[in-house]
């Protein structure tokens, strides 16, 4: 086990309810990214002045903004006392080492993330924080998939050894297209989350043209982050058209990867046509949250193919 | 490492004395308003049809939803039926140095889930007494550009809080982000020469002393206006603002 990455001995295991554990909290947080961007959407970000009380009690009348504010909270708390029961659990029953770190930093992340929104409303929303805020959910997000992909039995059946690891690293394969789409589409949140923050959603008013150029005419800054956005969505479109294509010429892959390589095509389809009715709607709250959500499970769905693709490959590889 | 802690204690020091002083300092190095007897007075006119105010369905909120069973106007723009119009905020804009402030509390209320008035003014330093008379909960958000920006909640049934602005500033918008509707402008003017028209569009300000001024207008969807005049002790000056007009 000292060698290995991924392995448990034969000995060991992991239960099959901590994996659904850290399944059930994946989606936990997906339905939190979304009600974080229903915060956002309807405005109600301050409609709690103070934290970590809300209105000096743990439970206000949720009326107006405090419903959807004060209902972030309570799912959030939710989400940070999952996290600290994980690490209990993992603490009981996860018999490799590097996975209960991996649960101790989702732990940290958390709560950094609950101190960031903390701060971001007793700071009247400062750009730096929110966009952290909103960047350090989506990275939240990824730990707790890559916690659940591990904990399954395919991964601790494959168990990858560091010395596959190391080879591997050094080999051409579409997962590194996957990782690189991955990285690609967690810029593109970072874009997409400066804009939110700036409020430059809607500085170019009309799409697919640019105030019905094929370039916008004039330059600012709301413009040019929320341009940035628009080119980042293409540089996403292409890397998981990429990704896809490579895997499908490459072949072999498990019918889960094909699944997750589906799945990713037809959440970024459903993406950019949110992306686009965010713009026609006027930032409508539901397509705008539904975009900012979609943008999560695209994110989720491509690091989910990029583990899959790697395992694989590897099992592949030994055959 | 020591040393470190030593100047972010410092600076926090020094950061909250000058956030504790700062308003009454400045106030005292002030001097006494100087009146005289002359008036500028005037009517706010808007020619054209003015745009229809939206109409809202106060959701999620009961409290609010009783208090407009038939939907809520949000009276962004008040003119009368011979165009005068309501909620402009008109000040002095130059010509006179910054003065001692009144202790004349001006009134904020929260009340049927919206701002009474919407359009309001204060001198800086003033005390400006923020109150929430309904019976739900509000939040106060001063989104200011020169001023501090705040952000304070106030359970409903009359209680509140004193704010004081410490710079001139047009305008300071405040909201209440439970009730995405309800907003309400402070124009913050560092004399007391200032006013608001009602639903005549009139407006008077009164005691003057003589000199050469510059009268500014604000509207928050009709926009700024200004004019200069000169006046003589005791004299009355007549000025009118026009919207709307091409």
């Amino acid at each position: 086990m000292a060698n290995s990455l991924g392995s448990v001995s034969a000995t060991e295991g992991v239960p099959r309810w901590l994996h659904h554990y850290t399944v059930a909290m994946a989606f936990s947080v997906l339905v939190l990214i979304f009600i974080g961007g229903l915060v956002t959407s309807t405005g109600s970000g301050l409609a709690v002045p103070d934290w970590p009380l809300s209105y000096g009690m743990l439970f206000p009348p949720m009326v107006g903004g405090i419903f959807y504010e004060h209902g972030h909270r309570m799912v959030a708390a939710t989400i940070g006392l999952m996290a600290v029961i994980l690490v209990l659990l993992q603490w009981k029953w996860e018999p490799r080492l590097w996975m209960r770190r991996l649960g101790l930093v989702a732990l940290a992340a958390v709560c950094l993330q609950g101190l960031l929104g903390g701060l971001t409303v007793l700071y009247l929303l400062p750009t730096s924080v929110s966009v952290a805020h909103a960047c350090l959910a989506q990275a939240f997000f990824c730990i707790v998939i890559s916690i659940a992909v591990f904990t399954s039995n395919a991964w601790i059946a494959a168990a990858p050894k560091l010395a596959e690891h190391r080879q591997f690293m050094r080999e051409s394969h579409p997962w590194k297209w996957s990782v690189l789409a991955s990285v690609v589409i967690y810029l593109q949140l970072i874009l997409g989350a400066i804009m939110r923050h700036t409020g430059a959603g809607l500085a170019i008013p009309d799409f697919p043209l640019f105030f019905g150029h094929l370039l916008p005419p004039e330059w600012s800054w709301p413009i040019a982050i929320h341009f940035s956005h628009r080119l980042g969505a293409l540089g996403v479109t292409v890397m998981i058209l990429l990704t896809a294509r490579r895997i499908w010429k490459k072949g072999g892959f498990s019918q889960r990867v094909r699944n997750y390589t589906a799945l990713l095509l037809l959440l970024l389809a459903t993406q950019v046509t949110l992306g686009a009715y965010t713009v026609w709607t006027h930032k409508s709250v539901s397509i705008t949250t539904f975009h900012v959500a979609t943008g999560a499970a695209v994110l989720g769905t491509c690091l989910l193919l990029t583990l899959w693709t790697y395992l694989d490959a590897i099992t592949q590889n030994r055959s | 490492m020591v040393s470190r802690w030593c100047i972010l204690v410092a600076l926090f020091a020094g950061i909250a004395g000058c956030q504790n002083g700062r308003p009454e300092d400045e106030a005292k190095s002030l001097l006494p308003t100087r009146f005289g007897k002359a008036s500028v007075a005037g009517r706010i006119m808007f020619y054209g049809t003015p745009p229809e105010n939206p109409l809202l369905r106060p959701s999620g909120d009961a409290h609010c939803r009783e208090a407009h069973p038939g939907g809520l106007r949000l009276p962004e723009i008040t003119v009368g039926s011979n165009g005068e119009v309501a909620d402009v905020f008109i000040y002095v804009k130059l010509g006179l140095d910054p003065s001692q402030p009144t202790e004349a509390q001006v009134v904020l209320d929260q009340k049927e889930c919206l701002y009474q008035p919407r359009v309001l003014g204060v001198q800086v330093g003033q005390p400006l007494a923020i109150r929430n008379t309904d019976a739900t909960l509000h939040n106060v958000r001063a989104a200011a550009r020169s001023n501090r920006s705040f952000n304070r909640g106030i359970r409903g049934g009359g209680k509140g809080f004193i704010h004081r602005f410490t710079k001139p500033e047009i305008m300071v918008k405040i909201r209440c982000d439970v009730h995405s509707w309800m907003v309400a402008y402070v124009g913050v003017v560092a004399h007391p020469f200032f006013a608001v028209t009602g639903l005549s569009g009139k407006f008077e300000i009164h005691r003057l002393p003589p000199g050469q001024y510059v009268l500014g207008a604000w509207h928050e969807k009709l926009g700024s206006l200004e004019k200069p005049f000169i006046i003589r002790a005791q004299e009355t000056v007549n000025l009118d603002f026009t919207y709307g007009a091409s």
